[in-house]
């Protein structure tokens, strides 16, 4: 054998070995979540581990743990239980950042944990029932800046990301829509289209269907991207709405202080998991926005949600704890 | 396709073997899950959903509804056993029922229970056939205000839940909605009463407070009796298994009124099959001539409710399948599982799925008519259950109680809570003090607060609202009904009593 | 409700007017609780108004409570006997050990002593019967529910028990 292959050959070897010497999970992983089985970040969750295992991702087994109670304060504290264990990462979204702001008893934030990527945005549209007597964004906006409090807006509780919305409305361009809560998905649907509340900001995978049997009609899409569902909705821009409202985002972190190794190593799996076909696939079907973050831009980012939710709260009245 | 058509198809569609298979399983599995504690059928649905997308969408759904109706039948049997529901909805059951099986009529409650069951069950689902689209239109008319003025009449019929003391029942009834408000304001965030604890952010857990108060408070007071080596006579003899003719024919009123509640209260999203069964409770009170006789084991106040929380589920599955809208917990995951098998719950369903749409329906016939034929035969056998000794039983009913709670959100600080529940019952008991008050207070408070606020945001402020809508007036004017009613009947009988003992 | 011996009759406040009395201190502290929250927000009921106004009522029908146990004491209902105390006291305590000792060894080991504790102290079973009793009820349920139903229950030595 000539030097040269030998060369090549030890070359070679150290390459294999020095990819082996970065991070790799050694034992089963934990992704936490705070819903209960069925919940939003759950699907997620085992939508994105089921794409891990069928693409042999990773060489150990992952599972979900729900860490259900609290909203996210339950799974959040657990999180910060195991703190230094790279083996436990959570699958978080505004609610973890929103919950700290408004909960003194929830102390821990995504950025407190290790933040490693933000994978996707929720998209938004405006809706209003069917036989509203409403039926241009226009004159809701109008009516919503010339008549405080007439038009009544439909939604979840303060930490949900349309209360935020309809607060950096009203700061940014003077819309006074009044919000009315209610604590779940049903309540909402049956208040918008029984005709109890006038609009709703709502996700794009909650309305198709109900767009599909004629009950509603989409007005606007929050942002900017393009929403396959609803191809023709037009951006808030298009009805001199400047401002950027905020996103809904969700992403994965990891538990405090854990080697920069391991971050990178979840870092780019999750990166290949969503350039995979399945991960498109999900992408259409559930009608979500790919977005990947890496843990640098998300830590940003999450800095950046928070000071805007903060700002967009307080300016309601609402108490802010932190 | 009609009606008629569709139920036919939809016949077709579940009486295959397969799908006569999986409803037997689904209604099978859901008994088992009533009766144990800590395994409600959301938890059991949502577990067994991964397995059964195996299935085709159809044979599915019938099992996954099976659990749900199923649970219904299963949740009586330790409530009136053990006075434990074994499943939120099935606290009003423990009320009479297990006074019942203290007077030795164990075997008869269950059967009752099982027959109420059947009964607003099925007549439920022949409500959802007929009367499914129209319904939901009315359902959609229900906003804040009409849910506030439902709130209202049930508070009234507080009045009728407080035995011999309004005084003790406001006070009871006061403290159950205080406990309601434990948590996050919905409106602002705000935590109330939770002492700095997150484990109380999201507010009590209905299930801990109805197992301590009732339970284990029923257990330790139990234990005060040296000489209670059984804890409930063993219905001896076949008359004692099962209900008598007589009672049947006793709770003709009350099969009707817990369809009929049942199924109105199941549509309307939000309002729990718990709101269900204690308003059907009431109103049997109110319109019984024996009203004293309610809380010592009256066939009808057992069957009342049982019956309601049957028909909740008819009434429940309307918004679900006609308009894609989930009334609560279980319905919610129901909608997940349809959508994950491409199935779209909303107008279009009877159209583009009829084979699920009515598949499901007639399959509901059938399940009911299975959980008949499966409860009634084990009355007998769980009758026998009360043969287990004092010393066995009362630890068993502590473990089940122990694992009802832990399974909540499985932390120990539950059980800490459940201890605390079962002391409050304890001395509520001795204080004489009645518990349905208190627990009414707490299913109610939720709502009402919610409602009353949500209204007042919608007016502005204005009470008008109130005033303004038909539906709430209506309710409105029953609640005060009721009210006067109590009071004018209370007044008469204390009459009375005060002539007896002058004359 | 059991019909059980009653306090054994004592001249003097009526069981009514110590009930009033606490209700009315609870009543108390919920209504200096919703104080610190808002009343009205924004034209309509803040989070407040709901816990003043059930404060305020406890208070009220308290008040009434101990007014009518002090004039009418004739007519008050005896409140229970605590004479079982003896029994139900432990098992209260021992329950409560049975909620600490529980993250730490166990379900199976805390429940079996629980339920042992139970057995001898207060039904009087024999230590042999109590004893093997309470590590086949503690199995059972650990093996029922735990295993076969996937309700995870805090173990001592993980995937054993």
């Amino acid at each position: 054998m000539n030097i040269r292959a030998m060369a090549l050959g030890v070359l070679a070897t150290l390459m294999a070995t020095g990819a082996a010497w970065a991070w790799e999970p050694s034992e089963p992983i934990e992704v936490v979540v705070h819903n209960a089985p069925g919940g939003g970040n759950d699907i997620l969750a085992r939508a994105l581990l089921s794409i891990i295992e069928r693409e042999k991702m990773v060489p150990v087994r992952m599972q979900v743990a729900n860490r259900s109670g609290g909203g996210s304060t339950t799974a959040a504290a657990y999180m910060k239980e195991k703190a230094g264990n790279p083996h436990v990462i959570a699958v978080f979204s505004n609610l973890w950042t929103s919950s700290t702001l408004l909960q003194a008893e929830a102390t821990v934030a995504p950025a407190d944990l290790t933040p490693i990527a933000t994978l996707l945005f929720d998209p938004a549209v405006v809706v209003v029932a069917k036989d509203s007597p409403y039926q241009s964004l226009t004159e809701l906006l109008d009516k919503g800046k010339a008549e405080p409090g007439k038009i009544k807006m439909g939604g979840g509780s303060v930490s949900g990301r349309e209360y935020i919305m309809l607060q950096q409305l009203k700061s940014a361009a003077g819309i006074d829509w009044k919000y009315i809560s209610f604590p779940s998905g049903g309540e909402r649907v049956a208040a918008l289209l029984g005709g109890h509340v006038d609009v709703m900001i709502m996700e794009p995978a909650e309305a198709a269907e109900l767009v599909r049997g004629g009950q509603i009609r989409v007005l606007a899409k929050a942002g900017k991207e393009e929403i396959a569902e609803f191809p023709e909705a037009k951006p808030l821009s298009d009805f001199g709405i400047a401002i950027e409202l905020v996103s809904a985002a969700r992403g994965v972190a990891g538990t405090p202080d854990i080697p920069a190794e391991a971050v990178d190593y979840y870092a780019d799996l999750f990166k290949r998991v969503l350039e995979t076909q399945e991960w498109k696939d999900y992408a259409v079907k559930s009608m979500v926005t790919t977005n990947f973050m890496g843990p640098a831009d998300s830590k940003a980012f999450l800095a950046t949600l928070t000071d805007e939710m903060r700002q967009a709260l307080k300016s309601s009245g609402i108490e802010v704890v932190r | 396709m009609d009606t008629f058509t569709g139920l036919m198809h939809g016949f077709a569609v579940a009486l295959t073997l397969k799908n006569v298979l999986f409803c037997f399983i689904g209604c099978l599995l859901g008994t088992v899950v009533g009766i144990l504690p800590g395994l409600g059928p959301a938890a059991t649905i949502a577990l067994l959903l991964p397995l059964s997308f195996n299935l085709d969408p159809a044979s599915g759904i019938i099992m996954l509804t099976g659990i749900y109706y199923g649970a219904k039948y299963g949740g009586s049997t330790t409530s009136i056993l053990l006075n434990m529901p074994g499943e939120s909805s099935s606290v009003v059951t423990c009320i009479d029922g297990y006074q019942m099986a203290k007077k030795g009529r164990a075997g008869a409650a269950l059967g009752i229970a099982a027959i109420a069951s059947f009964i607003a069950g099925t007549v439920g689902i022949v409500a959802l056939t007929l009367l499914a689209p129209q319904v939901a239109r009315v359902a959609l008319s229900f906003g804040p205000p009409e849910y506030c003025a439902l709130m209202v009449l049930g508070l009234s019929l507080a009045t009728v839940l407080s035995g011999p003391s309004l005084l003790k029942g406001a006070l009871a009834l006061l403290i159950g909605l205080t406990l309601a408000g434990v948590g996050t304001d919905l409106f602002t965030s705000t935590s109330r009463f939770t002492f700095g604890r997150p484990e109380l952010i999201a507010g009590l857990d209905f299930v801990i407070i109805a197992i301590g108060i009732f339970a284990l408070a029923e257990v330790f007071a139990n234990l005060e009796n040296r000489e209670t080596a059984q804890l409930l006579p063993i219905p001896r003899g076949f008359r004692n298994l099962l209900p008598s003719w007589a009672e049947l024919r006793q709770c003709r009123f009350a099969f009707l009124n817990g369809s009929v509640t049942g199924f109105v209260v199941g549509v309307l999203p939000g309002a729990g099959s718990a709101i269900a069964s204690f308003l059907a409770y009431g109103i049997e009170k109110a319109v019984s001539k024996h009203p004293e006789k309610f809380g010592t084991g009256v066939p009808e106040g057992l069957a009342a409710p049982e019956g309601a929380n049957n028909a909740d589920t008819g009434g429940a599955l309307i918004p679900l399948l006609t308009l894609g809208i989930p009334g609560g917990g279980t319905t919610a995951i129901l909608l997940t599982a349809l959508i994950v098998w491409g199935v779209r719950p909303g107008p279009l369903m009877m159209i583009e799925s009829p084979d699920v749409f009515w598949g499901l329906v007639a399959s509901m016939y059938l399940g009911n008519v299975m959980l008949l034929l499966l409860n009634l035969p084990l009355v007998p056998l769980f009758s026998q259950l009360l043969r287990v000794p004092g010393w066995l039983l009362g630890p068993i009913i502590f473990g089940l109680a122990t694992i009802g709670a832990y399974s909540v959100a499985f932390r120990t600080f539950d059980l800490w809570l459940l201890l605390g529940f079962s002391l409050l019952g304890f001395v509520l008991t001795k204080a004489r003090m009645p518990l349905a008050p208190l627990i009414l207070g707490f299913v109610l408070g939720d709502m009402l607060e919610r409602s009353l606020r949500q209204s007042l945001m919608m007016s502005d402020g204005s009470l008008w609202i109130f005033a303004e809508r038909g539906l709430t007036v209506t309710l409105l004017v029953l609640a005060v009904l009721v009210l006067a009613g109590s009071r004018l009947s209370s007044l008469k009988r204390s009459r009375a009593a005060a002539m007896t003992e002058a004359g | 409700m059991h019909t059980e011996p009653q306090t054994p009759g004592s001249p003097g406040i009526p069981g009514d007017f110590w009930l009033g009395l606490v209700c009315a201190l609870l009543g108390a502290g919920i209504l200096w609780k919703a104080w610190g929250w808002p009343y009205y927000a924004d034209g309509a009921p803040g989070p407040g108004f709901f816990p003043f106004w059930y404060g305020a009522l406890m208070i009220a029908a308290s008040v009434m409570l101990m007014v009518r146990a002090l004039r009418h004491a004739d007519l008050a209902e005896p409140f229970g006997t605590l004479r079982g105390l003896w029994r139900t006291g432990p098992v209260w305590v021992f329950y409560a050990g049975f909620v600490l000792l529980l993250p730490l060894i166990g379900f199976l080991l805390s429940f079996a002593l629980f339920v042992f504790a139970m057995q001898v102290m207060v039904y009087r079973i024999s230590p042999l019967k109590a004893a093997i009793a309470s590590v086949v009820t503690s199995g059972v349920f650990f093996l029922l529910f735990d295993r076969l139903l996937s309700i995870q229950l805090p173990v001592l030595i993980k995937g054993v028990f």
